[in-house]
């Protein structure tokens, strides 16, 4: 498959937000305002794409037994290193994005990717898989930000947007918000994939 | 047989990760190390207007209180304090600093380290939340509807992280007290 139609699967095709429904747990968390959601899948997409490389440089080397502990060590250790190596070297990027760092670990869509695309294929598509996917989360987890942050706080990316008058639906920021905010979105996906 | 070769893939795998993450976090340490304190630096800075160097208070095993500068214009006259406290938050413990004048009136509050939930904890890290603080001189109490002059609102789905803060400045305010009472 060719890098481009991988990195659409991960977005449109095989969304991990909206399709797969994977990583929802640091999504019910994260999402209460659109730059969380757009740092998050950023974080994420660094991971995926490191863990998906060298899981599919040492795909031949691991039994097929013990295959799941050895990709939750690789993603833990990329994980920590993306946390050491930022709180060093990118203090501004850091202070951004730090806090979403360790959720990564339980983000199971990054295990999902090394089961089942990187463990079976070679490094050049499963970077651009782990590229795709990170993309799909992305876009996923802003657009689910944006929405809750709009309905919750009356802003978008910190920035007012609804005038005074207009009710703020406290409930958008909490945790069942990101339920009802999410289960809306993916009945409108299944619309809009649905064959006329 | 069958049972060796896994095994040994993963001890080699682990063994190869785990060497690779000290030699990271042994050339990370004093990046870091530095980092944070240009960071503390900076909070100083701008907890005490002013300061040109600053002088460590010696400390003795005072709870959440964890350290604390007086600090100096160039001239070397008293401007203020600064003081780190520390309370435990909803995933880890909550690292703040506070700044007091001389007459031990809180000047600002600033947070250094937490690791709240992003969008709910995360907003003890507000300007909207940290300002209510300045001019301050009593301990204050969280409550859902204040009241009275020294109760402060919970912050909505964060009332373990509005505590945290709390409990730090009051710990801070506490160890000023005495401290400019005896110097």
């Amino acid at each position: 498959m060719n890098p481009f139609k991988l990195l659409k699967r991960g977005v449109v095709d095989e969304n991990p937000l909206f399709i797969q429904l994977l990583s929802l747990c640091p999504t019910l968390a994260v999402t209460t305002q659109a730059m969380n959601g757009l740092g998050m899948g950023i974080s994420t997409t660094f991971v995926l794409a490191g863990s998906n490389v060298v899981v599919s440089l040492i795909r031949k080397f691991v039994p097929s037994t013990v295959r799941i502990p050895c990709f939750i060590v690789i993603i833990a250790t990329f994980v920590t290193l993306l946390e050491f190596l930022l709180a060093a070297f990118l203090p501004d990027l850091n202070n951004a994005l730090g806090i979403f760092i360790p959720l990564i670990v339980v983000n199971c869509i990054v295990l999902a990717r090394a089961e089942s695309f990187a463990s079976k294929n070679s490094v050049i598509p499963s970077f651009f898989d782990g590229i795709g996917m990170g993309l799909g989360l992305t876009v996923g987890l802003t657009l689910l930000g944006m929405v809750r942050e709009l309905l919750g706080v009356g802003e978008l990316f910190g920035i007012t947007i609804l005038p005074d008058f207009f009710p703020r639906t406290i409930i958008m920021i909490l945790a069942p918000g990101a339920f009802i905010a999410l289960g809306f979105m993916i009945a409108l996906v299944n619309h809009m994939r649905r064959p006329q | 047989m069958h049972m060796v070769k896994p095994g040994l893939t993963l001890l080699l795998l682990i063994a190869v990760t785990t060497l690779l993450l000290g030699f990271v976090y042994d050339i990370t340490r004093e990046p870091i190390r530095i980092q944070q304190e240009l960071r503390q630096q900076a909070i100083i800075a701008e907890l005490i207007h002013g300061t040109y160097e600053f002088d460590e208070i010696f400390f003795e095993n005072v709870p959440n209180v964890t350290s604390g500068i007086v600090g100096y214009n160039a001239a070397g006259d008293r401007l203020g304090f600064a003081l780190a406290a520390t309370a435990p938050g909803y995933a880890a413990a909550v690292d703040i600093m506070v700044g007091f004048n001389l007459d031990g009136v809180i000047t600002g509050v600033s947070i250094v380290n937490h690791r709240e939930t992003p969008g709910l904890g995360t907003a003890i890290a507000t300007p909207a939340f940290l300002n209510q603080f300045a001019g301050r001189t009593e301990a204050m109490t969280v409550t859902r509807m204040p009241s009275g002059p020294n109760e402060i609102a919970a912050l909505t789905s964060a009332t373990i992280s509005t505590d945290a803060v709390i409990n730090g400045i009051n710990a801070a305010l506490a160890y000023i007290t005495t401290f400019i009472e005896e110097n």
